[in-house]
């Protein structure tokens, strides 16, 4: 991607490989991001390009494992999200992972980044600020990723919305804990043991909370007996506590009054669930052959197996014997 | 001509004989492409063993339907043979997947499972090797097999807990398979199969001139009725499944990696998602090798990593991969047959692929 306009092949969020052309390159950092980014525009909208060049990804492979993240992440939610995708998160539009310099394109973020803006914030934008980031949460949480760093770094904020971006951490529920080294896990996060939940965010979401409204310096301070009492109950059940009891995401906005509602959400495993069903009644109609199979590979199948020769031989050897006693037994009683 | 009295299947003509236990082997002679005959009787024993080593036993090929082939001189020493055959259209992916899997095999990526993988036709291996191997390692894209091949690709010796057994893969061109004429020598290896690996190329709606579906049909089709008497085991490979690196189901798979233990349960999750997305996208045809062999198992493969793209703008070839060759779930096909014709051994094995 050099010059000023590019064609250039990408994949759209469903798999679907397109052309487009992409100008404009404008250098572009945001504080949650390692990778290197530009402003760019397709059909004259502005885009967000996070790429890695073929110099980067030399010095530091790690980075394509990042954009792997951010693609992943960035997919899954747009396919969660078809209709109405929700303007609190960064939005993946298309990539490609197999140039010789991949990037992934997302509209262009929202706001500025929140450190600015939460360093002024009255009582009632901390709560505002509170219940935004609980609801983003809440919907990351519902399309099953985590994005594994939610600080102030990747947290923007234009006018009381809150948007989520750089999901270069990110993870799948479901999956198996990476190890990283954020200064934001949760301990299970930490330790890189058991499956990711979906309320593995909640940690350094507390943490945030905490720090918004008591100032930095408390982060040197774990011990929270002499917090505020509104902040102990509302983050003692998220870091008091491991992974299994904490609340979820629409738990506490609730606890908030937060906005709790789903935009129209798609499950996008949903579609496959007549091919699996079908699966399962294929499977139920060969299963009478599940004896055949032992010897596969080692004997051709049109010959008997010695197994089976002598199961026959049994019943035939059963049924000689009672005819040769039926025989005996009427010679001897006539 | 004194035979070891043990009857062998030559992979090649479909024949079987006794092996012989003659005491003289084939040499291959690299200056003029042909083979001559050595009498090992006078060599020390140390000699003898190395000759039959690297020596070639000519197939007497009983039938007399065949050119002239030679098997490596101690295939009959070993197990019974595995021969395994790769069935799917032109441009389906099957000598990518083949070559990234003798690759992974070679890389230890059986050694999760006990077993090894060396060479057992060592001047095949390094044809297959020169002619497959090195250039996917360098990024190169590869030509699809040519029409008309009749040899097995590569000759492989399979060391595990259940012993020795020779591997042998037959890759033939696309269009072969899809060849009605019986008498075709290059499908002839469909009698000799003891397994099947059946390939199906993610479609990419976006690509000129794909028309997968249909041919799929007519190859697998065409397998499946040339092998409707045998009880065999097969797999089917979804390949170039890195197209669908971030869409479900196959993202799950493919992030996972390479397995590292035998789970029969995770093998039938994998079958299930990949009979879904096929059934999903309306390649229901891709899917009747399941139906009609009551072991199978699917999966969803990316045997470069990514899409090959032409070094030249106007030509298609020669192509390249950007990113290199990274292969991804190249093994697990393998892995299934292994378990389902008891290379791999135990309980767990015996569940892979059963309804």
């Amino acid at each position: 991607m050099t010059g000023k306009t590019d064609v250039v092949r990408c994949r759209y969020i469903t798999g679907e490989l397109k052309e487009i052309e992409i100008e404009g390159h404008t250098e572009f950092v945001t504080p949650g991001s390692v990778l290197e980014q530009r402003l760019v525009r397709v059909n004259g909208k502005p885009f967000v390009c996070k790429y890695v060049s073929r110099a980067a990804g030399a010095r530091n492979p790690r980075l394509y494992d990042l954009l792997d993240n951010e693609i992943r992440a960035g997919a899954r939610l747009g396919q969660s999200y078809p209709d109405r995708y929700p303007r609190e998160l960064a939005q993946l539009v298309a990539y490609n992972i197999d140039a010789e310099e991949p990037f992934a394109l997302l509209r262009e973020y929202s706001g500025v980044p929140v450190a600015g803006p939460a360093a002024r914030f009255q009582d009632a934008e901390r709560k505002q600020f509170e219940r935004a980031l609980f609801r983003l949460l809440r919907l990351t949480s519902e399309a099953g990723v985590v994005h594994g760093a939610v600080t102030t770094d990747a947290l923007r904020w234009d006018n009381g919305v809150l948007q989520l971006v750089d999901f270069e951490s990110s993870e799948r529920v479901g999956e198996l804990r990476r190890p990283g080294a954020g200064a934001v896990r949760s301990p299970e996060q930490a330790a890189a043991t058991g499956v990711v939940d979906a309320r593995d965010d909640l940690w350094a979401a507390a943490l945030l909370v905490r720090r918004l409204h008591l100032g930095p310096s408390v982060d040197a301070q774990p011990d929270r007996r002499h917090d505020p009492d509104r902040l102990r109950g509302l983050l003692d059940p998220v870091l008091g506590t491991t992974v299994e009891h904490r609340p979820t995401a629409a738990e506490l906005l609730s606890r908030l009054h937060g906005d709790n509602h789903l935009p129209s959400f798609v499950d996008p495993e949903a579609r496959f669930a007549q091919g699996r069903e079908l699966f399962e009644n294929v499977a139920r109609g060969k299963a009478p052959a599940r004896g055949q199979m032992a010897t596969a590979g080692r004997a051709q199948s049109t010959e008997d197996s010695p197994g089976r020769r002598r199961k026959r031989f049994f019943p035939f050897l059963s049924a000689m014997l009672l005819v040769s006693v039926m025989v005996v037994a009427s010679e001897v009683i006539a | 001509m004194t035979t070891s009295g043990r009857t062998t299947r030559c992979p090649i003509c479909a024949d079987e004989f006794a092996w012989p236990n003659e005491p003289e082997v084939w040499l291959f002679n690299p200056g003029d492409g042909r083979y001559e005959l050595f009498d090992i009787s006078t060599v020390s024993p140390v000699k003898q063993a190395d000759l039959i080593r690297n020596g070639y036993r000519r197939c007497p090929n009983p039938s007399a339907d065949m050119v002239e082939h030679f098997l490596p001189a101690s295939f009959g020493h070993h197990g019974d043979p595995l021969v395994i055959g790769l069935v799917g259209a032109p441009s389906s992916g099957k000598t990518h997947l083949l070559t990234a899997m003798i690759r992974q095999a070679f890389l230890n990526g059986l050694a999760a499972y006990g077993i090894t993988v060396t060479a057992l036709d060592f001047r095949r291996h390094v044809h297959f090797r020169d002619q497959y191997i090195t250039p996917l390692e360098r990024g190169d894209g590869l030509a699809g097999t040519g029409t008309g091949v009749i040899e097995a690709a590569d000759i492989l010796l399979l060391r595990g807990p259940t012993g020795e057994r020779p591997l042998i893969f037959f890759d033939v061109s696309g269009e072969d398979l899809r060849s009605t004429d019986a008498r075709n020598r290059a499908t002839r290896f469909l009698l000799g199969v003891d397994a099947v690996i059946f390939v199906h190329a993610s479609a990419d709606p976006a690509e000129k001139g794909l028309s997968s579906v249909d041919s799929e049909n007519r190859s697998f089709e065409l397998a499946i009725e040339r092998l409707r008497d045998r009880v065999l085991p097969a797999a089917i490979a979804v390949t170039k499944s890195d197209r669908l690196r971030y869409v479900a189901p196959a993202d799950r798979w493919l992030h996972r990696g390479e397995e590292q233990v035998l789970n029969a349960a995770r093998i039938r999750a994998e079958s299930r998602d990949v009979y879904a997305y096929l059934h999903h996208v309306g390649s229901g045809a891709s899917l009747r090798p399941f139906e009609a062999f009551s072991r199978c198992t699917l999966h969803f493969t990316s045997a470069s990593g990514g899409d090959a793209l032409p070094k030249q703008a106007d030509k298609e070839f020669p192509k390249y991969f950007p990113r290199g060759f990274r292969p991804s779930r190249v093994l697990e096909p393998l892995i299934s047959i292994l378990a389902m014709t008891g290379v791999i051994a135990g309980q767990e094995a015996e569940r892979v692929g059963m309804p």
